[in-house]
């Protein structure tokens, strides 16, 4: 590892920054996150990715700017979402090790040189935020309570927008919508290995609340989907769509021959419109699931199933 | 650099086999004129499979050595497909690295690829697995055969040879490589199947279970719509859409004759009935629109197709001088 200190860019720290909200000033934000990273003593480079049209967070980043602060200041002209935001910054990161922070502070500053030092063994490390007094808002428990259902419970703070990574990391992986949630997910999948570490929570800041659930409960499903069945969507599709048709079928089958043999009547309840319905849906999902087959069978060989890691001849 | 023919092995684990397996390739192919490169896709193995890998010569006399390496385990269909994309030989013979495939049948193939077939397609007629592994897998192949039109005994073996041309335009993805005679068979492909030997496992653990058969049906019936739509998505969609219709239709008359008896409560069922099939007919039109988009958009997609097609007729065996 000694020989990559050689070049001075594989020794720069990118610090990555969504800023999504109009703040008066950054400057408190950046002086605090710039002490907290030269304690490090590399060379630093800020990535400030301003979401929209916030003209006195842009007003303040600019005067950091022309006060000699290492910083690089990206302007979407109108609001992309905080995985697009993550995305420009990832792009233009030119460190080796790259660290996304919030606008908020979220842990205590003096706790990122834990991650920073997890980081030399893994591709991405996320922090998990420790409350003080030991105790998660109710929100981020249910989501965490969701999380592990859903993909196993190796991860416990997927919201925390603390991670340090690879720049190949950030290269390979394009978020979307809601997808930062589900980074270290994502990058499971690619093959990165990914950590989790416990660092203090900052309690002075919170952050703005995290939006409906419904919100929440849609940001799991897809990231579910996508992760388990990106590849073979008629899988997913497939089963469930057989799974109520061959209930309807069922059902209306029953339904005919109590009709016919038993003389029970159906005009006066609406069973039979609903095993129809069944039926129509059964086979509604599972049209859709063979279009599903079908756009991942076009773009095959566009997004490759697998990443080499390194050809050897 | 080209080579005359590449072997591909996926290896998952496989630290025992790995020494065996290149003797035995070596052994096979050492005598055969032209020069050989040999495939090894570590899919991402837990034990010392590269390390071991790394250790064996580069070049031996024609045979020269090439080690892909996942950065995680991703399966066999995408070790396959991998081994595909960077192998450099004009022809490709793929096979499993559990050394239950023969080396020793690789002249075989490449007798029946110059006899001009594009595909050949190893067959382990006295396959020495338990039965609860046989048994799933015949159903698979009887069921790919009657749905594909292209009758192959043993789809699961996956020790074939193909042209080059024509296996790198095929599309692997999940677990399609059960299904790369019919995709080719859609190029035009000729395809021939021959006995190969089979030897139980020597090590380690079969990855296969029972669970099969259920995904070995989604996926026919995926890949199966997708090659039969081809040529007129919106022509299957209708057929859908008309017996939706057709239902609908028969629910409307039972409605209205109902309606004119005193008894008109049955009326209001079948009413309802009518609606939710004219509903459906309805939905599956406008799904025949979407997949006629997805087809236009990637008519590319099935070019390679057609060229091969277009290819593989003027080198069938009959018209090649003897």
């Amino acid at each position: 590892m000694s020989t990559q200190n050689l070049m001075s860019t594989e020794n720069l720290l990118s610090v990555v920054v969504p800023i999504r909200r109009d703040h008066d000033s950054l400057d408190r934000l950046h002086t605090t996150y710039r002490a907290a990273l030269a304690a490090d003593g590399r060379p630093l480079q800020f990535v400030y990715v301003v979401d929209g049209p916030l003209q006195a967070s842009l007003d303040s980043l600019r005067r950091l700017k022309q006060a000699g602060e290492p910083i690089e200041i990206i302007h979407h002209a109108h609001s992309f979402g905080e995985a697009a935001a993550l995305t420009t910054g990832l792009r233009h990161a030119r460190g080796e090790i790259v660290m996304t922070l919030t606008e908020e502070a979220e842990v205590k500053p003096g706790e990122l040189g834990k991650l920073l030092a997890a980081a030399r063994e893994h591709d991405l490390v996320v922090a998990r935020r420790m409350p003080p007094d030991g105790r998660a808002p109710g929100k981020q428990r249910k989501f965490e309570l969701a999380t592990s259902l859903l993909f196993g419970g190796r991860f416990h703070d997927l919201r925390s927008g603390v991670r340090v990574m690879r720049r190949a990391v950030g290269e390979e992986i394009t978020l979307y919508g809601h997808q930062h949630h589900f980074l270290p997910l994502i990058a499971e999948t690619h093959g990165f290995t990914v950590s989790e570490v416990e660092v203090d929570a900052d309690r002075s800041a919170r952050r703005p609340p995290a939006g409906p659930n419904l919100a929440l409960v849609l940001d799991l499903l897809t990231a579910f989907f996508l992760i388990r069945f990106i590849r073979k969507p008629f899988r997913f599709f497939g089963g469930f769509g057989f799974a109520v048709l061959a209930i309807g079928g069922l059902a209306t089958l029953y339904l005919v021959f109590a009709r016919l043999f038993w003389g029970e009547a159906l005009v006066d309840r609406p069973a039979l419109i609903l095993s129809s319905l069944m039926i129509v849906l059964g086979i509604q999902i599972i049209s859709v699931g063979l279009i599903g087959e079908i756009i991942t069978f076009s773009f095959t060989k566009e997004h490759k199933d697998y990443k080499v890691e390194r050809i050897v001849d | 650099m080209t080579f005359d023919l590449s072997i591909i092995v996926p290896l998952y684990n496989e630290e025992e086999s790995i020494g065996p397996m290149y003797e035995a390739i070596q052994a096979a192919v050492q005598d055969l004129p032209g020069s050989v490169e040999i495939v090894f896709v570590d899919d991402g193995s837990r034990d010392r499979t590269f390390a071991l890998a790394g250790a064996l010569p580069r070049h031996s006399g024609n045979v020269h050595l090439r080690l892909v390496k996942f950065r995680r385990n991703f399966g066999q269909t995408a070790a396959m497909a991998a081994g595909i994309e960077h192998a450099r030989g004009r022809i490709l013979i793929t096979m499993d690295g559990d050394l239950q495939n023969d080396p020793a049948d690789i002249p075989l193939f490449l007798a029946k690829i110059d006899e001009g077939y594009d595909l050949v397609v190893g067959w382990r007629h006295d396959r020495q697995d338990h039965w609860s592994r046989v048994l799933p897998s015949k159903v698979a192949n009887w069921l790919i055969g009657k749905a594909t039109g292209v009758p192959i005994k043993d789809n699961g073996c996956s020790l074939k040879a193909y042209r080059a041309e024509l296996i790198k335009e095929i599309p692997l993805y999940a677990e399609m490589h059960r299904f790369i005679p019919a995709m080719s068979s859609l190029a035009g492909a000729r395809i021939a199947e021959i006995k190969v030997r089979h030897h139980a496992r020597r090590f380690g653990q079969s990855k296969y279970g029972f669970s099969r058969i259920y995904k070995v049906f989604l996926d026919l019936l995926a890949i199966s719509t997708i090659l039969g739509f081809h040529r007129q998505p919106m022509l299957a969609f209708a057929g859908l859409a008309a017996i939706a219709t057709g239902l609908g239709f028969v629910s409307l008359g039972s409605a209205i004759v109902y309606g004119m008896t005193p008894h008109d409560q049955p009326g209001i069922v079948f009413s309802g009935l009518a609606v939710l099939f004219g509903a459906l007919a309805i939905f599956l039109m406008v799904l025949g629109l979407l997949s006629q988009l997805i087809y236009g958009t990637m008519a590319r997609r099935f070019d390679p197709f057609r060229r091969l097609a277009a290819r593989l007729i003027a080198t069938e065996p009959e018209e090649r001088p003897a």
